[in-house]
């Protein structure tokens, strides 16, 4: 008599947990809801990152400046990576060319390092271009750059790819299309820092 | 047309003959971190002073010129402050000592390029503190171009955040010169080396 009574009692307590279990469900299965975000974000994706190359011309060294941008709370990652803001202000432009001034012996010889045609002429920052000489994480894995040489000045392309070969293979047709000569100096970076 | 037929081939030849490929190093340096509105920017990574440390065997700014001595392999009998020459460079009272690279250990590491055999470290000194660590690499007939050693050397110091230590290079006339500097010395971080003997 008395099991009867605890086994009764199971499968009422039992029951009532399934029948909450099956409230809680969806009624439907709806594709194009948005997945909870344990399943979306089961790593945490890379913050946009904006990398752009700087040279001091007077040694010919260009460095990798990484702007992690953080992300907006209503952003969603795309392959695990937060997208970037459609606009970069200028400010990080010249947040980016700081790290060269800073470092340099003479400011004046800090440049952006995708160089316009005749760059060799007149070699100064009014003759380089800010937006080509960046690339933004949530569009390409890598940032190439070319250069060929005009006496001990290395005149330079700058483009992104999706590998560091892609990269390279990109800024040394931008780099020869617009020099019209050949540049066979090249390096890459990845545009996300190392984590 | 039998004239002018050689130098247009030997122009063709040179304009479409593959230049020869060389890699250009990139430095990487540590990231900036920004808001999501893109208006305040801090350093993506803390640095303390020991990471410097770590690269210099021991030694950091603001230690006096015995206690980097005493970092040293092979302490130099009879340094202290009192003894240093003037850095005549600097506009202030800036002192200094050196060794010869060869010499050092913790400070050439990681560099495989040649160095040429007479190339120096020189520590310098502001009230009694070290402030600056230059490495001058200077050329000579076993090494035509102590570049790529200079370049490994920056490359390590650029790891460094520069709120604890602002790498720098240069190349005044046939030399090359990688500086780092305690990002406090404010108003004497300018000041560089002009290897005016080799003028």
């Amino acid at each position: 008599m008395m099991i009867r009574v605890t086994l009764c009692c199971c499968f009422v307590v039992l029951g009532s947990a399934i029948l909450e279990l099956v409230r809680a469900a969806p009624s439907t299965f709806d594709p194009q809801s948005n997945l909870p975000s344990v399943v979306e974000d089961t790593t945490k994706a890379a913050d946009c990152t904006v990398t752009y190359l700087v040279s001091d011309i007077a040694t010919n060294d260009t460095l990798a400046v990484r702007m992690q941008i953080a992300h907006d709370p209503n952003d969603r990652p795309v392959n695990n990576l937060m997208p970037c803001p459609a606009d970069i202000p200028p400010r990080l432009a010249s947040r980016a060319l700081d790290a060269c001034v800073v470092r340099a012996a003479n400011p004046r010889d800090c440049v952006y390092t995708d160089m316009v045609r005749d760059f060799d002429k007149r070699p100064n920052i009014n003759n380089t271009a800010e937006n080509s000489s960046r690339c933004a994480s949530d569009k390409s894995s890598d940032i190439g750059v070319a250069c060929w040489l005009s006496g001990k000045l290395q005149v330079c392309g700058v483009a992104c790819g999706d590998s560091p070969e892609a990269a390279v293979r990109a800024a040394v047709s931008r780099c020869e299309t617009k020099h019209q000569t050949q540049c066979p100096i090249t390096g890459s970076q990845p545009v996300l820092a190392p984590r | 047309m039998r004239r002018t037929g050689l130098p247009l081939a030997l122009l063709v030849c040179v304009l479409t003959s593959p230049a020869s490929a060389e890699t250009k190093r990139i430095f990487a340096i540590p990231a900036t971190q920004w808001d999501n509105t893109m208006t305040r920017d801090r350093p993506a990574q803390n640095f303390s002073p020991s990471d410097l440390g770590n690269l210099t065997g021991g030694i950091m700014f603001g230690l006096s010129p015995v206690e980097v001595n005493a970092q040293l392999p092979n302490p130099t009998p009879g340094i202290d402050w009192s003894s240093l020459p003037f850095a005549n460079e600097y506009p202030d009272d800036v002192r200094y000592f050196w060794v010869r690279l060869d010499a050092v250990k913790d400070l050439r590491a990681g560099i495989t390029g040649c160095m040429g055999a007479n190339s120096y470290i020189v520590f310098l000194f502001r009230n009694h503190a070290l402030f600056r660590i230059s490495w001058r690499l200077l050329p000579d007939k076993d090494c035509a171009s102590p570049h790529e050693a200079a370049e490994e050397i920056y490359a390590r110091y650029l790891t460094i955040g520069r709120s604890i230590s602002l790498a720098t290079h240069y190349q005044p006339n046939n030399a090359e010169v990688v500086e780092i500097t305690d990002p406090n010395a404010d108003y004497l971080i300018p000041y560089r080396w002009e290897n005016r003997k080799r003028r």
